[in-house]
């Protein structure tokens, strides 16, 4: 069988200039790799094996094992039925995963738009976040045509096509994420609610088959990703200032200057009460 | 954890470890691998196992990916920050990043915020922050934090979670760092000891920029258990 293997799940535009730019890794030691592996194949309990080794044993549908530290490397995937001797008969693959120091990568099994197994590996951004963001990353691994994901009713990616991917650096939050097919607005998937945590990337995949009404969501996070706040503004009136004159002008100045701000500034504080 | 899918019998935990033998035993050729992988630790492999279906060379961490299997953990947020030798007893909001990339702080002086994406009090890992103005307009003076400055190593903080828990620090420090100085990665820090840092302004005003020149960090280290 013949399968694909993408080196980083050919993004659409926005997403594949992001996972670049932010190659560069936070975290990671540089003669290791990290590998996740999710089994986005419907009805197929499979085994995996790694350079012909047994590796996961009865992997089911909708699993996601990992991370694993491997040493940097390219590394051979064979993916059998569960009930085989051995990795000489694989149902996807073999493929080479070529796994590069420092890099995060899942590679999915998963079925092509047309519903033919097959595999792909993803880099993962791993990327420090902006305070106060999380990252969402989607991937279209399912037997479908392109799709929208809407946010709400307005759609935030548009155009995924099997097996891209597309990255967004979110204010940390709930999104209420539904799947259309590209130019709809009728969710194929959801509406879900998908938790931006901050600081972490969290990856979704839409997988399955759109033709057997078996379509779903899978989820994998990858944590501590964060940054710290920039600073903290926790003075506005200079009455506490070590030696200063003339305070009684100052605040006074200071609260005519403010008082147009003051409306945004209860506004704000309302805002914090209602995200608690 | 609030998890209703079925753990599967396979959460294995193991470094990757090959035991080519278990391949051997069971009709597989028994050759090395063709692109080695280096063994982060080589579990012994001697006893050749019996007829049997193959078995993983590794464990692996298996989970389900379901939306419903992700983990939700909120810690419980502190409503209340006290400091008894000062007199100061703040009711706290969770608070969050300004759009010009600082930390949210809330608007009276009279109320602290806690920085929600870092630990909260009580945690094992990580400095919670908790700030407050030293003077606002909103408050249209000084407020309670003002007085942070006179804390002395072994003044007792308490902060109180929305559970009604109650955790007590001690003040192991007290310093006044101009602001571009201050590391803000270190501050806020999610990995090491748990220990909780109160910050507010200082020094002096800056007229034009409307801000002080310092912060006023007290860092506080949890007492007993």
């Amino acid at each position: 069988m013949r399968t694909r293997l993408l080196a980083a799940g050919t993004a659409g535009a926005a997403g594949l200039a992001l996972a670049l730019v932010g190659a560069a890794p936070a975290l990671a030691d540089n003669h290791e790799a990290k590998l996740s592996v999710l089994h986005g194949v419907p009805g197929l309990t499979v085994d995996v094996y790694v350079n012909g080794d047994l590796t996961l044993d009865d992997f089911a549908p909708g699993d996601l094992a990992g991370p694993l530290d491997l040493p940097a490397g390219t590394y051979t995937v064979a993916i059998t039925a569960s009930d085989a001797a051995d990795d000489s008969e694989p149902a996807i693959g073999p493929i080479d995963l070529p796994l590069e120091g420092g890099m995060n990568y899942t590679a999915v099994a998963h079925l092509d738009a047309d519903g033919a197994p097959t595999a792909s590996l993803f880099t993962n951004d791993i990327s420090t976040t902006a305070a106060g963001e999380g990252r969402l990353t989607v991937r279209h691994t399912a037997a479908a045509p392109a799709v929208d994901v809407l946010a709400g009713d307005t759609a935030v990616i548009t155009n995924l096509s099997n097996p891209d991917e597309e990255v967004l650096n979110l204010p940390a939050g709930t999104v209420p994420a539904a799947v259309a097919a590209t130019g709809t607005t009728e969710p194929v998937i959801g509406p879900v609610d998908v938790a931006v945590t901050e600081g972490v990337n969290t990856i979704v995949y839409a997988w399955g088959s759109l033709a057997d009404d078996n379509l779903d969501v899978a989820v994998q996070t990858i944590e501590g990703l964060h940054s710290a706040p920039a600073g903290v503004p926790s003075g506005e009136l200079g009455l506490a200032a070590g030696s200063s004159t003339g305070t009684a002008w100052m605040v006074g100045a200071a609260l005519l200057a403010a008082a147009g701000g003051a409306a945004l500034v209860a506004r704000r504080q309302t805002a914090v009460t209602a995200n608690r | 954890m609030s998890t209703t899918h079925r753990r599967r019998e396979t959460a294995r935990t193991l470094g990757l470890a090959l035991v080519v033998a278990a391949l051997a035993a069971c009709g597989s050729t028994p050759e090395p691998p063709v692109d080695p992988v280096p063994a982060a630790s080589s579990a012994p492999a001697e006893q050749p196992a019996p007829a049997a279906p193959p078995t993983p060379v590794v464990d692996v961490p298996v989970r389900s990916s379901s939306l419903a299997a992700l983990e939700a953990s909120a810690p419980v947020p502190p409503v209340s920050v006290s400091v008894p030798a000062l007199g100061i007893d703040l009711p706290i909001d969770p608070v969050g990043v300004q759009d010009d990339g600082q930390m949210e702080i809330p608007p009276l002086a009279e109320r602290a915020g806690w920085y929600r994406f870092g630990a909260a009090p009580g945690q094992q890992e990580g400095t919670s922050v908790i700030a407050a103005h030293v003077d606002s307009v909103a408050s249209a003076g000084l407020g309670p934090f003002a007085r942070l400055k006179d804390l002395a190593q072994g003044d007792l903080v308490d902060v109180t979670l929305e559970d009604g828990t109650t955790h007590r620090y001690a003040v192991t420090s007290v310093v006044a760092l101009a602001k571009p100085e201050v590391t803000w990665d270190d501050i806020f820090t999610r990995e090491g000891g748990h220990r909780l840092t109160l910050i507010t302004c200082g020094g002096s005003f800056q007229r034009e920029a409307r801000s002080y020149t310092d912060n006023v960090i007290v860092t506080a280290e949890p007492v007993g258990g």
